[in-house]
């Protein structure tokens, strides 16, 4: 369903991605993780046609990345990590207006809204009439999510998806993505939090300095390297050992 | 690490005195910047704050050229000019500057929780007002400094006087617009303080522009300058009052100049106490209460309902046939009506291109005379001047706090920004110069008949020309760039050439209509209008998204 074919993004002489290959099957659940500026956003970006690759391509339910850009707009979902909204919007007007972008019909939107509106506890009153500015961080989130997935895409992209969400939202957020991928959509789930990714994801990916380091199924991957936990081998195999070495050599200058 | 660390516990019990230091140093790199990080780009960071604020001074110094005009004439005379365009200038510049740089929310969730007071943050605040101001009344008066030694009473002190009722000038700009700040917080409170902060800072503009614009016509009789320095009404105009010092000092030096001298010398102070002195409590409240937690503003709730109605029916429902051009329109108008950052920017900054028009009507020149060449070419300029209109406010426009909601468009399957422009100049061309080009319209069947009406459409059609502009020149994306960049100047070139352009039409017009045709031209003009609004519209089917790297 994805396909990734030796993408490349370099800004000047930083190289961000850094010929990524792979491929992502639908009914997938793929958690893309990295540290901090690793190329996870950048890579997000490039998939969705928000920003265009220094070299390399991807095809997106058959279509050429570089070719076919409004195919593939058309047929994916995407949850930016800035979670931005247009604030001095109501929340309906928000998602009417991201279904207009979507050439959906105004009664097919609002009937799509209705159904995430019930999943996610949301009241039609506060849509309608409360300005997104006033919600709450979690609400605005749900908005986020209800807008990505409200003309219903085969391929979804999540980049920090739970921010912001409460336990019970997050806990209904992840029943919904696996739900997502029994119907065969692909995702790709980029995020932080290494635990839910362990739980909630098929298969992981780890990049650093825009290469991929390693790819494989959580429980597969964490075996092999002998490391008891996915966070152990993220952080093992991203410099994250070094740094906490440092944090305690950082700790101990504070001591009287 | 241990040799990058102090292990001592660094808590000051005071703030330190560098630290205000830092905010006026922090406040007037971002105000020249005008642009924060995030909104930074490879290609349009500024590469020298030095010549980004040398560019600025240049373009302000230009504007002050026409001191030279005035040379031979005497110092009240020339001084009145000079302060007028200066209190224009600075008004527009600090009543559209200020409401951001006071209260910006951001901002406080960054400073509030460290250790400097709101007093520091408002003084080193109003010090960069003042400062830049003072740059640019300085700029702005460069030429009169040597043209005012020229002048018929003149003496060697004008340069020294003119310097002192600059810096006046430039205090009383800052402290009134600060003042005005304090005394709506402190009269309305926070919940009102947006819807009454634009209402201010139009009505701030307004009255700074007409004063500037009235003044000097009132000055200038059908004979050239005619002066009545007695007139009652001039020594209300706070232009006056710094002109007088000037006339005081190195002029007449009349008793009745001194007076009015003083005047300007004890407002201003007055103003300066009551701003920074007085009510500078208020704006430790106005700061605190800036960053609560997000209300409801249940005034605000949607009355969008008729317009979306009115979006189904034609003729807006042809114009706006795609979805995505009619949830463009929405979103603008939904911006326009509710959205502070974008209020405080959009009418200020407009305000005195929509004065402009009713100004050139209700002078001598407009009212009464449209029979005489002048009178009638004020007539149709009056007209064509609202292009700046559609022009300046779709510039304005592309900027929001949430230019990253714009993300939305380019995930969405959108060719290129075509259908969302369309969407924001059809938004603009209804609410801001429709009402507009009905106004004038009015005026002209009232005051000078009929028969002037003609004289008005040359500028009315090509609106429709001028409204593609942004789209074409500019990534004009509404609400898609970060507010930080509305600062820059790059707009400028273009809205000068389409103001040029906006003369031309209207001397062309009252040239053949002085001949008797204007008919031809209309049909001329509206075949041009029709090719160039195609030209237009391929060029911008053809435009494709500004991605931020």
């Amino acid at each position: 369903m994805v396909s990734l074919q030796h993408l490349t993004k370099r800004f000047g002489a930083q190289v961000a991605v850094d010929d990524l290959s792979f491929d992502v099957p639908g009914g997938q659940i793929l958690g893309f993780l990295g540290p901090n500026g690793a190329g996870k956003t950048t890579t997000l970006k490039m998939l969705t046609g928000m920003t265009a690759p220094t070299s390399g391509t991807a095809t997106i339910c058959g279509f050429d990345l570089l070719t076919q850009p409004l195919e593939i707009k058309r047929r994916i979902g995407f949850v930016p990590d800035s979670g931005a909204v247009f604030e001095s919007l109501t929340g309906l007007e928000h998602l009417e207006m991201v279904a207009a972008l979507y050439g959906i019909p105004q009664d097919a939107a609002r009937a799509r809204i209705e159904q995430f509106i019930s999943f996610f506890d949301l009241s039609m009153d506060t849509l309608a009439n409360k300005m997104l500015g006033a919600y709450s961080k979690g609400m605005r989130r749900k908005v986020v999510i209800t807008a990505a997935l409200l003309h219903n895409p085969p391929v979804v992209f999540f980049d920090e998806p739970l921010e912001g969400l409460d336990a019970n939202a997050s806990v209904g957020f992840k029943a919904l993505i696996q739900s997502l991928a029994r119907e065969g959509k692909a995702i790709i789930y980029s995020s932080h939090i290494l635990d839910v990714v362990e739980r909630v994801c098929d298969r992981v990916i780890i990049i650093d300095k825009g290469k991929s380091l390693v790819d494989g199924k959580p429980e597969e991957l964490v075996s092999a390297h002998a490391s008891g936990t996915l966070e152990k081998l993220f952080t093992h195999l991203t410099g994250g050992e070094e740094l906490e070495r440092r944090a305690e050599t950082f700790a101990k200058t504070f001591l009287p | 690490m241990s040799a990058l660390l102090d292990p001592r516990p660094v808590v000051a019990e005071a703030p330190a005195p560098s630290a205000e230091k830092a905010l006026r140093r922090l406040f007037l790199l971002v105000f020249i910047r005008g642009q924060s990080a995030r909104g930074l780009t490879k290609e349009s960071a500024p590469k020298s704050l030095f010549q980004k604020m040398l560019l600025i001074l240049l373009i302000y110094g230009a504007m002050g050229l026409m001191a030279i005009f005035f040379a031979t004439q005497k110092v009240f005379v020339q001084s009145v000019f000079l302060h007028s365009i200066t209190f224009m200038a600075l008004g527009m510049f600090v009543a559209t500057s200020s409401g951001e740089a006071l209260f910006n929310k951001e901002e406080s969730e960054i400073l509030m929780h460290r250790p400097v007071t709101p007093q520091m943050l408002l003084r080193a605040k109003a010090f960069v007002l003042i400062q830049v101001s003072l740059y640019l009344a300085f700029a702005i008066n460069f030429a009169g400094f040597f043209t005012g030694l020229t002048a018929g009473d003149g003496s060697w002190l004008y340069p020294i006087a003119h310097a002192l009722s600059t810096i006046e000038e430039a205090l009383f700009c800052t402290a009134v617009v600060v003042l005005v700040y304090q005394l709506c917080m402190r009269w309305f409170g926070r919940e009102r303080l947006d819807g009454i902060m634009t209402t201010m800072q139009v009505l701030v503009v307004l009255a700074m522009f007409v004063s500037s614009q009235v003044l000097p016509r009132a000055l200038m009789g059908t004979h050239g300058l005619a002066v009545n320095v007695q007139a009652w009404w001039i020594k209300l105009l706070p232009p006056a009052w710094f002109a007088s010092l000037d006339d005081a000092v190195a002029g007449s030096r009349s008793g009745s100049s001194w007076l009015l001298a003083g005047v300007g010398v004890i407002v201003t102070a007055l103003a300066l106490w009551a701003a920074f002195g007085k009510l500078a409590a208020v704006y430790e409240t106005g700061s605190q209460t800036l960053n609560e937690g997000p209300t409801a503003r249940p005034q605000q709730r949607v009355r969008m309902g008729r317009l979306k109605r009115l979006t189904g029916v034609p003729p807006l429902s042809w114009l706006l046939r795609d979805s995505v051009a009619r949830a463009s329109f929405l979103l603008v108008v939904a911006y326009m009506a509710r959205d502070r950052d974008v209020k405080l920017r959009l009418y200020p900054g407009i305000a005195p291109a929509m004065a402009m028009p009713v100004v050139m009507f209700v002078t001598n020149q407009g009212v009464g005379k449209a029979s005489d060449g002048f009178g009638g070419f004020m007539v149709a300029l009056a007209a064509s001047y609202l292009c700046v209109v559609p022009l300046s406010a779709l510039n304005l426009l592309r900027f929001s706090q949430q230019w990253r909601a714009a993300e939305v468009f380019l995930a969405a399957p959108i060719a290129g920004p075509g259908p969302l422009l369309q969407g924001a100049r059809i938004a603009v061309l209804l609410l801001l110069s429709l009402p507009m080009v009905i106004l004038l319209f009015v005026f002209a069947a009232i005051f000078l008949g009929p028969a002037t009406l003609w004289l008005l459409l040359p500028g009315v059609l090509a609106l429709p020309v001028y409204s593609m502009i942004p789209a074409v020149f500019e990534n004009a994306v509404p609400l898609s760039n970060p507010q930080e960049e509305a600062k820059s100047m790059n707009s400028f070139p273009i809205l000068m050439l389409s103001m040029l352009g906006s003369f031309g039409i209207a001397a062309a017009a009252m040239a053949l209509s002085a001949i008797g045709l204007l008919p031809y031209f209309l049909i001329g003009e509206l075949a041009a209008v029709v090719g160039i609004c195609l030209l237009f519209r391929a060029k911008i089917a053809k435009s494709r998204f500004r991605v931020y790297d």
